[in-house]
């Protein structure tokens, strides 16, 4: 089993690899290079008088890589590994992680043209179907999720399947950012540079979205016709596919997923706020 | 991978699991056994809810696999951790493809149920006051020695969801020293889905799921919704503010109940809370 130094780690930090990874495949992988920077620099800010661990900083001083899923054509998907980060007093954090990286969710609202802009009355959210095998299901209601690619503009399977069915697609400029937003006037007093983004689950993996919204107004008619069309389409095999679902109930519909119910609370927040 | 174990070269054990109307053959690394991987109730958990949701595909002629349904045709466990002795997280990879050889994404991380309260402290002297428990606390995935969230934990039972509302009382005292009894819990994301009959979900859990591309994990959420004596919560205030448990190493906030989703913007189960929080009361279940 080999293992290398981490560059510009103080201590040093040892990294152990499994055979089937290689030094170059980690660091080059970018949850891995986020993860490691974002911890480095929350590190750092122990060096700080008021910081609650000042007197007996923690450091990482050793990972180790558990195991590692690639994706079909071999680009690297997921890392489990255990990180030992301790102090000179022996205590640890917990430092178990799965790597994985963040992608982006997207709040796609439409609404008739003939309802006042502001009326969230009837208004209509876009969700996502699709097989979810670590949650057992094959058919999960989600909140789309994707990439920015290149050019800033939602892609991804789920995106595709949006614009192949409703013609929608969303350019960077077309969407708005509701967790730099939401971020905006909050205070970040420990010092650390975590992603303007939530964390699906902070305890155990690093994963981050950063959540967008895109507003689109159509013709009513058009509309029930989406509504119709969709409800029709699952039957020929496709595996993900689209859910129209009113915006009044989209607490309920998608009480299941963590992303929907995220995004559904910025929006309204930013909407008191004045903000939407 | 080609079933070799990578340090002494030897064949990887594995047996096959009899729970699918087909055998599956599962793949273990040397550190785990057949028994302990079978017990282990996120893998049970996971594969019995997996079975029911294939069984969909045949039993239901309008499932949009029917004419092509997917099959388990394999497990292979890439690395397990443990709490001392006892199993806590397995990372493995599932391979499910149907007669055209098309793939499902098969990545599981598998670590079980999970809990969050919604702590809401009400002054008595006032009609719209309210205050929320927060908890402070190292989250290295996230890269962060100070992540507020709302206070939550892991359920070590996932089948029993009256057990997993006094795991959530337990959390509470354990992180920020308050009691609270099971009877005051309310379980907000069970009552949002009481009335979630789909067919293709019935089966899933009652709770929210924060990563579902990727990792088995559900979480129920509850309010506790608590009136004191202003003084009381003052008190508290002074006395939970700024408190690091030596052996937990969590610091307890009170935030202001309209600023809660901006506190909470980068923790999805806070923002999810008060989502739910929100709906239920606006629907008068609260």
């Amino acid at each position: 089993m080999s293992s290398f130094t981490l560059p510009h780690s103080s201590p040093s930090c040892s990294v152990k690899l499994t055979p089937d990874l290689s030094q170059d495949q980690l660091l080059s992988f970018p949850a891995f290079q986020n993860w490691i920077s974002t911890l480095q620099h929350s590190l750092s800010q122990q060096k700080s008088k008021d910081h609650a661990f000042y007197s007996s900083p923690y450091q990482l001083r050793s990972i180790d890589i558990q195991s590692v899923d690639f994706f079909g054509g071999g680009r690297l998907g997921f890392v489990k590994l255990k990180a030992d980060i301790s102090n000179d007093d022996g205590e640890k954090l917990p430092g178990s992680v799965f790597l994985r990286g963040g992608s982006v969710g997207m709040l796609l609202i439409i609404q008739p043209d003939d309802e006042p802009e502001g009326a969230d009355g009837e208004k209509y959210v876009i969700l996502t179907l699709q097989p979810r095998i670590p949650a057992g299901s094959l058919s999960m209601v989600e909140l789309p999720a994707g990439m920015l690619d290149d050019s800033g503009t939602f892609s991804g399977g789920a995106a595709k399947e949006i614009k192949e069915e409703t013609g929608l697609e969303v350019p960077e400029s077309q969407l708005v950012d509701l967790t730099k937003l939401a971020l905006e006037d909050v205070d970040q007093k420990s010092g650390e540079r975590l992603q303007n983004a939530t964390y699906s689950s902070p305890g155990g993996s690093d994963e981050f979205l950063p959540l967008f919204l895109h507003q689109r107004r159509m013709p009513r008619s058009q509309i029930q016709e989406l509504q119709g069309k969709l409800t029709g389409l699952r039957d020929d095999g496709e595996k993900i596919t689209l859910k129209i679902v009113p915006l009044n109930e989209l607490w309920r519909e998608g009480a299941r997923d963590a992303k929907t119910l995220s995004a559904l609370a910025l929006y309204q927040g930013l909407k008191l706020k004045g903000k939407l | 991978m080609n079933g070799i174990s990578p340090e002494i070269g030897a064949k990887l054990p594995e047996f096959e699991l009899d729970v699918f109307a087909y055998p599956v053959k599962v793949q273990l690394t040397p550190d785990v056994t057949k028994d302990e991987l079978c017990k282990f109730p996120p893998f049970e958990l996971w594969i019995n809810t997996l079975k029911k949701s294939f069984d969909h595909q045949a039993s239901r002629p309008r499932h949009p696999f029917h004419d092509k349904p997917y099959r388990l045709c394999g497990i292979r466990i890439l690395s397990v951790s443990r709490f001392g002795a006892r199993l806590g997280f397995v990372h493995l990879h599932a391979d499910i493809r149907n007669e055209e050889n098309k793939e499902l994404p098969g990545a599981v991380f598998l670590r079980g149920g999970t809990v969050a309260v919604l702590p809401i402290l009400r002054p008595r002297d006032s009609v719209d006051e309210r205050w929320v428990v927060m908890t402070l606390q190292a989250r290295v995935p996230a890269g962060s020695l100070s992540f507020m969230e709302i206070p939550a934990g892991m359920t070590d039972d996932d089948k029993d969801m009256g057990k997993s509302g006094i795991k959530a009382a337990q959390e509470m005292k354990e992180e920020t020293g308050l009691e609270i009894r099971r009877d005051e819990l309310i379980d907000l994301t069970g009552l949002a889905l009481q009335d979630a009959l789909a067919p293709e979900s019935k089966h899933l859990e009652r709770a929210m799921y924060p990563s579902p591309g990727g990792c088995d994990e559900f979480m129920r959420l509850y309010l506790w919704e608590k009136e004191m004596d202003r003084q009381e919560i003052e008190d508290l205030k002074g006395r939970l503010t700024g408190l690091r448990t030596q052996k937990e190493m969590i610091e307890i906030r009170l935030c202001r109940y309209e600023e809660l989703w901006r506190e909470g913007t980068r923790d999805a189960k806070t923002l999810a809370a008060w989502a739910l929080y929100e709906g239920l009361k606006r629907a008068g279940k609260l």
